[in-house]
């Protein structure tokens, strides 16, 4: 495919490995946490660790939409879809996203629930219009990059005067998650994570642009690089964080030009701001309550919002208590501390929701990571 | 363009693509490909 084959190739990556470990500095430990779940996937599909010098360290960060959201939202979804005349529509992946109690979207549907896999918010509009009895829920989850298509679809809806669809919103923002991360960055605290630069997100920087990230770079001092999702991409970007942090530097560089800007895309943004707000707060998994860190419908939109429209109370839930995607979200663990991975845990049979999304370090990891682990044994 | 659920969310910039290429054979110490 063009534009992504080009970037796959295994003898620049090589030669790129080299260049890399001949500017680290011997020394010196370089622990750069790859925000999006886009990033995990390649880094552990395309055996990028084995490349680098191993005084650098990857950390996963939390920018996998499933896994961030936490098990209350998914039994508020449940409670949603109970009712005979609700129809929700969501994305595949969050129907293995375990809720408290060992529920899960999936195993409700199997109890009788409406639920209904979409692809798009488009099909859930279709689903409205082609079953005016039903009252059809979109599940909405996501960053930036899916908020404005949930937009588009409530345009859309609007227009075709559709009385019978709403929303359930969860979107979340990308910018207050680096800064929660980087308010627990702690170099003494083990049980907080040490970072030393970031690997800003490819797709949701095509929507916001580089300028969100500016602020993180100057206030918090940390190298931000704005990567593709192509291994080369990674591997090109570590190099950059890797040069600013030997120069001293902390800047938002872009290594993703041929699809990212500084402003971003204006008409995503300026719909997005036309139809939702900010929530004071939102719970995510493994970060807590994050200020200002997520959207929801403005009241000129009321009728669109499920959680208005169907008084849907708010419900916190625990989480599994072995499990640690709490701590691996934040970039505390990894993957295989859990007592979990890889025993009861599967993407087969996910007990947390980093094992849910191919963009999950714990999925990432039980796919192809573990490989590694095995030939590092056999070689120690 | 990238598209994302079902929605394109930019276009690539040729241009651009062709100078990442180019700098990553650079760096790669390869004989960048001609820009065409």
């Amino acid at each position: 495919m063009k534009y992504v084959d080009e970037y796959r190739d295994g003898k620049v990556a090589r030669q790129l490995a080299e260049v890399i470990a001949s500017t680290v500095e011997p020394d010196r430990l370089y622990r750069f946490m790859e925000f999006c779940g886009g990033h995990t996937h390649a880094i552990s599909r395309y055996g990028l660790e084995d490349l680098l010098p191993k005084n650098i360290r990857m950390i996963h960060g939390p920018g996998c939409p499933v896994c961030v959201l936490p098990a209350g939202r998914i039994d508020m979804a449940i409670a949603l879809a109970a009712p005979p005349e609700v129809t929700l529509c969501v994305y595949g992946d969050l129907m293995r996203v375990p809720g408290s109690q060992r529920t899960s979207l999936l195993r409700a549907k199997a109890d009788g629930a409406d639920i209904r896999m979409v692809y798009s918010t488009l099909d859930a509009i279709s689903i409205a219009e082609l079953e005016p009895s039903r009252e059809v829920v979109f599940f909405a989850i996501g960053f930036e990059t899916t908020t404005p298509p949930t937009a588009m679809a409530i345009r859309l809806a609007q227009k075709k005067q559709l009385t019978n669809f709403s929303i359930f919103c969860n979107h979340v923002l990308t910018p207050p998650a680096i800064q929660a991360i980087l308010d627990g960055v702690d170099l003494n605290d083990p049980n907080q994570v040490a970072l030393d630069g970031f690997v800003g997100p490819a797709h949701v920087s095509t929507v916001i642009g580089t300028k969100p990230y500016e602020f993180f770079a100057e206030t918090f001092r940390k190298p931000v690089v704005i990567a593709g999702f192509e291994p080369l991409d990674v591997m090109h970007a570590i190099l950059m964080l890797v040069r600013q942090i030997n120069d001293g530097r902390h800047e938002v560089e872009n290594q993703y030009i041929r699809a990212v800007t500084r402003d971003g895309n204006l008409r995503a943004i300026a719909e997005v701001a036309d139809i939702f707000e900010l929530r004071e707060q939102f719970e995510w998994r493994g970060l807590g309550f994050v200020p200002f860190s997520a959207l929801r419908l403005k009241k000129a939109y009321a009728a669109f919002d499920a959680e208005r429209r169907f008084a849907m109370p708010e419900i916190t839930a625990a989480d599994n208590p072995a499990c640690e995607c709490g701590a691996i979200l934040r970039g505390v663990k990894k993957p295989v501390d859990c007592k979990l991975f890889g025993t009861v845990c599967t993407p087969e049979n996910p007990m947390g929701s980093c094992m849910v999304s191919s963009e999950g370090a714990c999925a990432a990891h039980w796919t192809y990571g573990r490989f590694r682990d095995i030939q590092q044994r056999k070689a120690s | 363009v990238i598209l994302h659920v079902g929605y394109a969310l930019t276009k690539i910039d040729p241009e651009e693509a062709k100078r990442t290429l180019a700098l990553l054979a650079e760096l790669g110490g390869a004989e960048p490909e001609p820009a065409s």
